[in-house]
């Protein structure tokens, strides 16, 4: 493995040192953006569902 | 007026009351597409032997005296990532050249029971992933209004053949502005629907939490008579919305922008824009006020921090839909497609399950705020002056995530948030090049977007223009 490859996510796999770097920043970016809101806890994805179906009968669609 | 030059309305209006037929349609879309594509690269395929049999069977339900669909005989052309089984399908990729699927998307069903035909699979990003009309395997697609310029992506050939009387409608998909960037490059109306309002049953996958079918055409009415045909519940999809549908072609057939709050979101939106943008937005909002609606400004928050959670939603679900292929027909991708989904290995599961999380709570509040004071929000399509093909052509190059994040930058945030979206062209140019605003409203109401749009277009006439071809 050369020095600007790492050898991951999968065994075998290899790919360029900057993609990591762009990751780097992206990564950041939500991190900090995660880091504004609080505590997750009786949170799920699925709530989606229930937050487009009051604001829908909300707009009479 | 050639047949052509048809909006798809008058087009299907035209086979129903047998001013023409669905064969002389398919012809003169086919002898167009001869004398055109080539100059432009919208097309991947066409396929005349299917068109012509369709066109042959609503001439033959016409004559049987049959009830024809609304989109009666109309030729479209669909991005290439629509399975048709026993079709091609390639989704813009070297892997897929080959692929044949034994599904047919919900959406293409739909559109066939209304009464249209098939042209072909228009040319697209690599796997939908890229917002400037770039492609490594087909190459670029070309801009109708100049050939040097970009379509916008990723429903790059969705725009160039819409806007180049190639058709007289197509269906994009849009995860990030997909649909909207090249409507508004190629001086389109686009349709990026709520999320889940339309069946991603048989429809290649980018990213599902973000991903929607929608579609482009020429007109507000055109648009909607085409959402009318693939919108609502799939039980093939179980993932599309249970709310009801409205009545599309009725909204854009009743004009109404009296009283319509329209607001107005600056700050991010002009960040680092060009001038010509956001004066052609300017132009845009005074022709709904013009029109009778009434504007507001609204401050709609950080929307970096929407982006910067869109992105490992994004990164991750493509990086999981492509993992195997990556591992096994690397050499396969494009460089910037690589690059794109190899970003998504690195997120951690929490970070992408808070993203994830977090979106309802985000909508909520957004959509209770902002449409507390106002009706639709008015922003630009895109914020920059149309680039050249050559400039964009940054594949894997270093600071390439910088052009493209300036491409996207006012659509992205609208996926995160589930929100509807209609690109409109402006009635001021962008330095000779078609201008864009979106039209965001609540959560299903595309009705609402498309009778407010149908106002803006009749103060505007904006289909009138036509490219230089």
């Amino acid at each position: 493995m050369s020095e600007t490859e790492r050898d991951e996510p999968f065994p075998g796999y290899r790919y360029d040192l900057a993609a990591h770097i762009r990751a780097d920043r992206a990564q950041a970016a939500a991190r900090r953006a995660i880091l504004d809101h609080g505590s997750l806890f009786d949170t799920e994805p699925q709530h989606i569902e229930t937050v487009l179906a009051r604001l829908a009968s909300e707009a009479g669609a | 007026m050639s047949l052509t030059g048809l909006t798809l309305a008058q087009a299907a209006a035209g086979v129903a009351q047998g001013d023409f037929t669905a064969t002389e349609l398919a012809e003169a879309a086919l002898a167009r597409i001869a004398a055109v594509n080539p100059k432009l690269n919208a097309f991947i395929r066409v396929e005349e032997d299917t068109v012509r049999k369709g066109a042959a069977a609503v001439d033959a339900q016409r004559a049987q005296g049959e009830r024809l669909g609304p989109l009666a005989g109309a030729p479209l052309a669909h991005k290439d990532m629509y399975y048709r089984a026993g079709g091609l399908t390639t989704c813009g990729s070297a892997i897929r050249r080959d692929f044949r699927p034994e599904i047919t998307a919900t959406v293409l069903t739909r559109l066939e029971r209304a009464g249209a035909t098939y042209l072909g699979g228009l040319n697209m990003a690599e796997f939908a992933m890229g917002p400037t009309g770039h492609n490594e395997h087909f190459g670029p697609c070309r801009n109708p209004w100049d050939t040097d310029r970009i379509t916008g992506g990723s429903s790059s050939g969705s725009g160039s053949a819409t806007a180049a009387r190639l058709c007289y409608g197509t269906l994009g998909s849009d995860t990030g502005g997909s649909i909207r960037l090249p409507a508004g490059f190629c001086h389109l109306v686009g349709m990026k629907p709520t999320q889940t309002r339309v069946s991603r049953f048989g429809v290649m996958g980018l990213s599902f939490s973000l991903d929607n079918v929608g579609p482009l055409t020429r007109t507000v009415l055109d648009n909607a008579l085409m959402l009318a045909a693939i919108a609502g519940r799939d039980p093939l999809d179980p993932t599309s919305a249970r709310v009801a549908t409205e009545d599309y072609a009725a909204a854009a057939r009743a004009p109404r922008a009296s009283g319509v709050r329209v607001g107005v979101v600056r700050g991010f939106f002009e960040k680092d824009a060009d001038e010509p943008a956001l004066a052609a937005r300017d132009s845009a909002l005074a022709a709904l006020v013009s029109a009778g609606a009434q504007p507001v400004e609204v401050e709609v928050g950080d929307m970096a921090r929407i982006n910067a959670l869109s992105a490992p939603l994004t990164a991750c679900e493509a990086a999981t839909l492509h993992a195997h292929w990556l591992r096994e027909r690397r050499a396969d991708y494009g460089a910037q497609m690589r690059a794109r989904c190899e970003m998504g290995f690195r997120f951690s599961a929490v970070e992408y399950l808070a993203a994830l999380q977090l979106r309802p709570r985000i909508v909520a509040d957004f959509a209770d705020r902002v449409f507390s004071v106002c009706d639709v929000l008015l922003a630009p399509t895109f914020n920059i002056a149309t680039p050249t093909i050559e400039d964009t052509d940054v594949r894997a190059s270093q600071g390439f995530e910088a052009v493209l994040a300036r491409i996207s930058r006012c659509t992205r945030p609208f996926n995160y948030l589930t929100l509807p979206g209609l690109a409109l062209p402006t009635p001021e140019a962008v330095l000779g090049m078609p201008g864009s605003v979106q039209l965001i409203g609540r959560p299903f109401g595309e009705a609402s977007l498309y009778s407010l749009g149908a106002a803006y277009e009749a103060e505007t006439g904006f289909p009138d223009r036509e490219p230089p071809l």
